[in-house]
């Protein structure tokens, strides 16, 4: 019964939300409110699909919103100022991502520093990097860009493709390849893993840098919707990163979950409570407290399947 | 029945890490098709060949040649290429991999980048099938129990083809199916033609499935025997040598005290067995066993620190003999063990402070700690244990080690205990430390406490044991007087499990 609903709760859940919001506004059921909540989702999903991967090893890069920031903040200048094409400079930001997510990774993995701190304090540096090369300023950006950031193919964005085909990708990569096999075998025990030799190392570090990659993308397609570069941009990204990562159950230990179904219900449990409140017309701030109650408990339920398997045993 | 020529041969090996010699003069031999057994007490220096072998590390001097050819490892993979696997006692599995994901972890067949989900699982179903292990292939670690974790371990190591493979304590923690199970593969893979090397400190075990044993001691080979050619008895004499004078620094002919802890049919398989005694006031109870006898699981189950144990703990109360949870039991016993860190000594804190931290309600008044009664409580257990300290201010990390393990004592003594453990208290201490460790028990038993002692140093049991309890294959099999001679007691150490000795 207990594990039923462990088990199968989740979409439960998210189905009885769908209904409750749908009863309030019925709006809300509309296919254009269904489009607009995944389109709003493809910034976090893009981050957090980088996230999951490194949890997935056990370990946390809060560093993310502070590469989109960058990145973007990068090509935003290569356009104004250099005259780069919008595809162009947006290559450039993933290039930065990959130089910053190299410098998490390098951090993490030769220097040997705890994860969490090497990349609250590249969080903290890449973001005052970031305002170095805007001065601060908001900046507009091309109408090419922002045609982009919102262009529909029939009803779907097309944006939403994208991030669904990264997912897609990582998830693939994840489960069937040595690659993403040997990220699961670092995540269940790192010293088991160096014992009978897998390239802890390498793939530690790779992992960094695919993560800041999707950081700098998620920076992109989250600016490109909006049209500017904002001093706002990524900030708190990293958080909501890791609450979607979690609260998809993937286990912080590392090891545990999968990238698709933990994204995508992650993802879709947020956007759908914050585009639902705001549907009612609650007051925004109510969001956040929510979003706290969600987080614990989808710990608690981890904790509880956790104890339940124990006991199996 | 002609003999096969080694596939493996170690000779006059050396290694010595710092000042240490660990190996001094290693020999060691394996035939394809036999089984051979690797054999000595703590600090033999099996290990070291166990490293040598595997290319952890690279040897002062010495040989080792496969299939008669030179050989010289630069890392794991070398030997890894020259046919040698190891299953470690520790296992490195993963729990929430499939069991073909973790015999293929890090060789993992591909096709197109892709893992070839199909080729991996018969492989991996064949790898199985051949040590007789029927495990669904396709199902996660978790929740395996710890015998099928460890086929799955094996099928990793045989998944190399090797020609040498190396168990280091394979069935420390398995049941006695699981144990047997493993003994059908090992007999298996030896008809297969591999050649086998055996750890174990289960002699047991040993005789069960060895063809040859080989013992070391003090870093040196002393002897390689036909299995079928010497008997339990004589393997552990050769581990053992010749025990020192042990000098006795307590009388033989104590009267013990009324009976403190009665502990009747403690079982917690495969830990422990079947364990019932009696420890008295003011006795040192010495527990007399080979390392893996289940000595220390056995004073950990004794105080519920490993998980729920079957039987019966009574301990002295006001009305006589009572029987009591384990929690009961731990809060009137000092447990000292040789890992000074992890039982909570605090380096960079005060010798004072260490003392207090366990015992700050008694120390505090109104929520706030009385700094005068702290420094009270310490220098009186400075003065009582005599530890060398310029005062109760001096940080325990630049405290010798043998000062180190007084802290820790003073630590459990000020809350005055009934009873004391102490395992391998006096183990990586010098000999004056050591001694001085010795007689604090010696004295403690004086004064009324109840002392069960663990050593790895036999001639340290010899010297301050009242009696010894005999701990055989995670059994009590009995106990001897203090006054036994060396050679019951050693006889006491490899006689088959018989008697139990009624509380």
């Amino acid at each position: 019964m207990m594990r039923g609903v462990l088990n199968y709760g989740f979409p439960l859940i998210l189905a009885g939300l769908v209904v409750l919001f749908g009863v309030l506004s019925p709006s809300f059921l509309g296919l254009a409110n269904a489009m607009g909540i995944l389109h709003a989702m493809v910034p976090i999903v893009v981050v957090a699909t980088g996230m999951a991967l490194v949890v997935m090893l056990g370990k946390l890069d809060i560093s993310v919103g502070a590469i989109g920031f960058a990145g973007m903040s990068m090509a935003a200048m290569l356009i104004d100022g250099a005259g780069w094409s919008p595809l162009a400079a947006s290559a450039a930001a993933l290039g930065v991502g990959a130089a910053l997510g190299a410098l998490n990774g390098f951090v993490v993995v030769v220097l040997r520093v705890n994860p969490l701190i090497a990349t609250l304090g590249t969080m903290i540096a890449f973001r005052g990097l970031a305002l170095q090369i805007t001065d601060s300023r908001v900046m507009v950006l091309p109408d090419a860009m922002r045609n982009f950031g919102n262009w529909t193919i029939g009803p779907v964005f097309f944006d939403v493709l994208l991030a669904g085909a990264i997912l897609l990708a990582v998830h693939l990569v994840h489960r069937e390849t040595p690659f993403g096999r040997t990220i699961t075998a670092i995540g269940n025990d790192e010293a088991a893993a160096r014992r009978i030799g897998l390239p802890v190392g390498r793939t530690v570090f790779a992992c960094f840098v695919i993560s800041g990659v999707l950081g700098a993308l998620g920076g992109v397609l989250g600016a490109a919707q909006v049209g500017a570069v904002t001093t706002f941009l990524g900030k708190g990204m990293e958080f909501t990163a890791v609450a979607v990562v979690v609260v998809g159950g993937i286990s912080l230990f590392g090891g545990r979950g999968s990238v698709f179904w933990g994204v995508l219900l992650g993802a879709l449990t947020f956007e759908i409570i914050r585009a639902g409140l705001n549907h009612v017309g609650a007051n925004p701030y109510f969001y956040q407290l929510i979003g706290g109650g969600i987080i614990f408990v989808a710990m608690y339920a981890a904790a509880l399947k956790a104890r339940e398997t124990r006991l199996q045993d | 029945m002609t003999v096969p020529p080694p596939v493996l041969t170690m000779t006059g090996l050396r290694k010595a890490y710092g000042t240490v010699q660990a190996v001094s003069d290693g020999r060691l031999t394996a035939r394809a098709g036999e089984v051979m057994a690797l054999l000595g007490a703590n600090g033999a220096g099996k290990s070291t060949m166990m490293n040598l072998l595997g290319g952890l590390v690279s040897p002062d001097a010495g040989q080792i040649g496969i299939a008669g050819q030179a050989v010289s490892f630069a890392g794991p993979t070398d030997a890894i290429r020259a046919g040698i696997a190891f299953v470690q006692q520790e296992l490195s599995v993963f729990g929430s991999m499939t069991v073909a994901e973790n015999v293929f972890a890090g060789a993992f067949p591909t096709r197109a980048g892709r893992i070839d989900r199909a080729a991996m699982q018969s492989q991996a179903r064949a790898l199985l099938a051949q040590l007789g292990a029927t495990i669904d292939v396709g199902r996660p670690v978790d929740g395996l129990s710890t015998g099928d974790r460890q086929m799955v371990e094996i099928a990793r190591a045989l998944r190399a083809r090797p020609r040498i493979l190396i168990f280091d304590e394979p069935t420390s923690s398995l049941s006695g199916r699981e144990k047997a199970l493993l003994h059908t593969a090992i007999r298996d893979l030896k008809a297969q033609g591999v050649a086998i090397i055996y750890i174990s400190h289960f002699i047991s075990d040993v005789f069960d499935i060895c063809d040859r044993i080989t013992v070391m001691r003090n870093g040196e080979t002393v002897a390689e025997r036909l299995a079928s050619q010497t008997d339990q008895a004589e393997v552990v004499r050769l581990m053992l040598g010749e025990i020192g004078a042990a000098g006795r620094i307590v009388p033989d002919d104590a009267v013990p005290g009324p009976v403190a802890l009665r502990v009747v049919g403690l079982t917690a398989p495969p830990r422990i067995r079947e364990a019932s005694f009696d420890l008295h006031r003011g006795e040192i109870l010495g527990i007399w066993g080979l390392l893996g006898a289940g000595r220390t699981e056995l004073v950990r189950g004794l105080l519920g620190l490993d998980g729920p144990v079957a039987g019966r703990i009574e301990l002295h109360g006001p009305n006589g003999l009572a029987p009591v949870p384990p929690r009961d039991l731990r809060a009137v016993t000092a447990f000292v063990t040789e890992d000074r860190r992890g039982e909570g000594l605090l380096l960079p804190f005060s010798v004072s402070d260490n003392i207090a931290l366990p015992n700050l309600d008694a120390l505090s008044q109104g929520g706030v700690v009385q700094r005068g009664r702290v420094r009270e409580l310490a220098l009186r257990l400075i003065r009582t244990l005599s530890i060398k300290v310029s005062g109760p201010a001096q940080r325990v990390g630049t405290l010798s080690g043998g000062n180190q393990q007084k802290v820790v004592l003073a630590k459990w003594l000020a809350g005055a205990p009934t009873i004391l453990i102490l395992d391998e208290p006096t183990r990586g201490l010098d000999l004056a430390a050591k001694d001085d460790i010795l007689r604090l028990a010696v004295d403690l038993a004086g004064q009324g406490v109840a002392v069960l002692l663990i050593s790895s140093e036999l001639e340290e049991l010899m010297r301050v044991s009242h009696r010894y309890l005999i701990v055989r294959e995670r059994c009590v099999a009995g106990t001897l007087p203090g006054h036994a001679t060396e050679a019951e007691l050693i006889a006491a150490l490899s006689a088959p499990v018989a008697v139990q000795v009624p509380a």
